[in-house]
């Protein structure tokens, strides 16, 4: 061979693997980049206090298996219940980041920045920290969502890019709705069972719109208890639930004085 | 009748020796059966903070029916727990099946011996956990089936069978109280969390291998324990209990007495 064309030859190569090299390093960031411009929000943990789903949480179902199987009648019972009062609700839990507005029906008050500050800013933060929870066994399992094996619609179609890439197993939105939900709980005993009640539908209602497994919201709801547990080892987090259990103390003797004067 | 000619004193004297050897007969089982040294969550003389006051039927979805695919997954999970009998795993799940958390398996996760001598705060708080969760309430809701009684077969631990049998299987009380213990007790030492936890997972688990519930019954148990121990968060008795274990561990990590 002519040593000009070997050195030509031995260019291209090295070329086209450097393109091939590009373009799959930029495959690979578009896939673990989470494609949603998230907001700047942080826990009171740190990530090595984090609790390791991972860990914690048993290998989603084989594919083979009778609880899979399970999972997949719970989709079709997802799937018919889209069009109803209850897939509609489904529709409206999607955004995870309002979890105040999501459960303040059940706390029985408005948790809104202007009128319980406290606990607003208590579940914005805490909400991340049992979010942590389901970081490692998301990565670690890394299971194939409902909507994307059947390549079908889900309830809330502008969702389904963002959460291409993400783990189906555990469910986030479930593991923060039981979380919090715990917390609310502790702040308000008098509804613990409305506000745990609404966590739990908050779980189903991932099931109902085809963007999770049964088995991702259970395990979602053992990663939310470990992850509210978690918090209570964390002093700053103590102090603002301090905080917010005062705020709430204070709103309710408001109202309940009010009740007894009419 | 013989009994008759004997006259009142005489029947009176037998039954009550009977009952004396009756009683000492199970006492001596009782012993034998409890490892020398290893500690339960029992004890008589702590006074506990008061019952959490929680209507869990209300959060707490139905048991599933007889035709789903649901309970075809705990028929399923059965025959698992069937297949593990005969192993090491097996026999955690019998030790597992007494009536109150065994504290030796327990105090190798957490990393330091709870005992009442050892750890009196923290063995008053989990015995306390463990003794005031009642599901009965929500037990009486739904009135389930336990598997070895609907397939009138053996669990890995007969002798509980017989005062087992009319209660409800839905939900797990064992694992309940499992999950409620090691939630609390992660907050306790955070360094072993997932070690703690896991464990209070796989004392759940080991109700199924037993025989003695339904894999359901069991979730629906964990479920059960996050409200409960929530309840029990806003309780000042239970805060303050939870305060004197804490400050009992930094005491015994002071002291170098926890391992790492």
């Amino acid at each position: 061979m002519h040593k000009s064309e070997c050195c030509k030859k031995l260019r291209s190569a090295v070329l086209g693997a450097a393109a091939l090299c590009f373009l799959f390093g930029a495959a690979v960031s578009a896939r673990t980049d989470d494609v949603k411009p998230a907001p700047v929000r942080t826990g009171y943990l740190t990530k090595d206090k984090a609790v390791d789903g991972f860990a914690l949480l048993p290998p989603p179902p084989a594919y083979d298996s009778v609880h899979f199987m399970y999972d997949k009648a719970m989709y079709e019972y997802g799937l018919a219940m889209r069009n109803t009062e209850r897939g509609k609700q489904a529709a409206d839990d999607v955004d995870e980041f309002a979890l105040q507005r999501h459960f303040s029906e059940a706390f029985g008050m408005d948790i809104t920045p202007e009128k319980m500050p406290e606990l607003f800013k208590l579940v914005e933060r805490a909400n991340e920290d049992v979010y942590l929870a389901t970081v490692s066994a998301k990565k670690g399992y890394n299971r194939v969502r409902p909507y994307l094996l059947y390549d079908a619609p889900t309830c809330f179609r502008p969702d389904e890019e963002r959460l291409r890439y993400n783990s189906s197993y555990p469910s986030g939105h479930s593991a923060r709705a039981w979380g919090v939900g715990l917390i609310l709980s502790e702040i308000n005993p008098a509804r613990k069972e409305t506000i745990m009640r609404r966590a739990y539908e908050y779980g189903q209602s991932r099931v109902i719109c085809g963007y999770h497994w049964q088995s991702d919201v259970d395990a979602g709801r053992l990663a939310g208890a470990a992850g509210a547990a978690s918090l209570h080892s964390n002093h700053e987090f103590l102090k603002q639930l301090q905080k917010a259990k005062d705020e709430f103390n204070r709103l309710a003797k408001r109202a309940n004085k009010g009740k007894f004067h009419k | 009748m013989f009994e008759r000619k004997r006259g009142k004193k005489t029947v009176g004297l037998a039954v009550t020796a009977a009952a004396m050897f009756l009683c000492s007969a199970v006492f001596a089982r009782d012993v034998k059966v409890m490892p020398k040294g290893a500690a339960t969550v029992e004890s008589k003389d702590i006074a506990c903070f008061a019952e959490p006051n929680a209507d869990y039927a209300a959060v707490l979805p139905p048991p599933p029916a007889f035709d789903s695919v649901h309970f075809m997954y705990d028929k399923a999970m059965y025959e698992v727990g069937l297949s593990l009998r005969d192993t090491v795993r097996g026999k955690q799940a019998v030790l597992d099946a007494g009536r109150y958390y065994k504290l030796d398996s327990l105090s190798k996760v957490f990393g330091a011996d709870i005992t009442p001598e050892n750890t009196p705060e923290i063995y008053a708080l989990l015995h306390c956990v463990g003794k005031m969760i009642s599901d009965r309430s929500v037990k009486n809701v739904y009135k389930r089936v336990r598997p070895y009684v609907l397939y009138n077969a053996p669990t890995c631990l007969p002798s509980s069978e017989k005062k087992r049998r009319d209660t409800s299987s839905y939900p797990s009380g064992h694992s309940t109280r499992g999950w409620s213990m090691a939630l609390i007790l992660s907050e306790v030492n955070p360094a072993r969390k997932e070690a703690i936890l896991r464990h209070g997972y796989e004392y759940g688990q080991s109700r199924v291998i037993c025989g003695y519930h339904w894999q359901s019954d069991v979730d629906a148990g964990r479920l059960m324990a996050g409200v409960a121990v929530a309840a029990f968060h806003s309780d000042p008795d239970f805060m303050k209990q939870l305060r004197k274990a804490k400050d009992e561990f930094a005491e015994l990590v002071r002291k170098g007495k926890v391992r790492p």
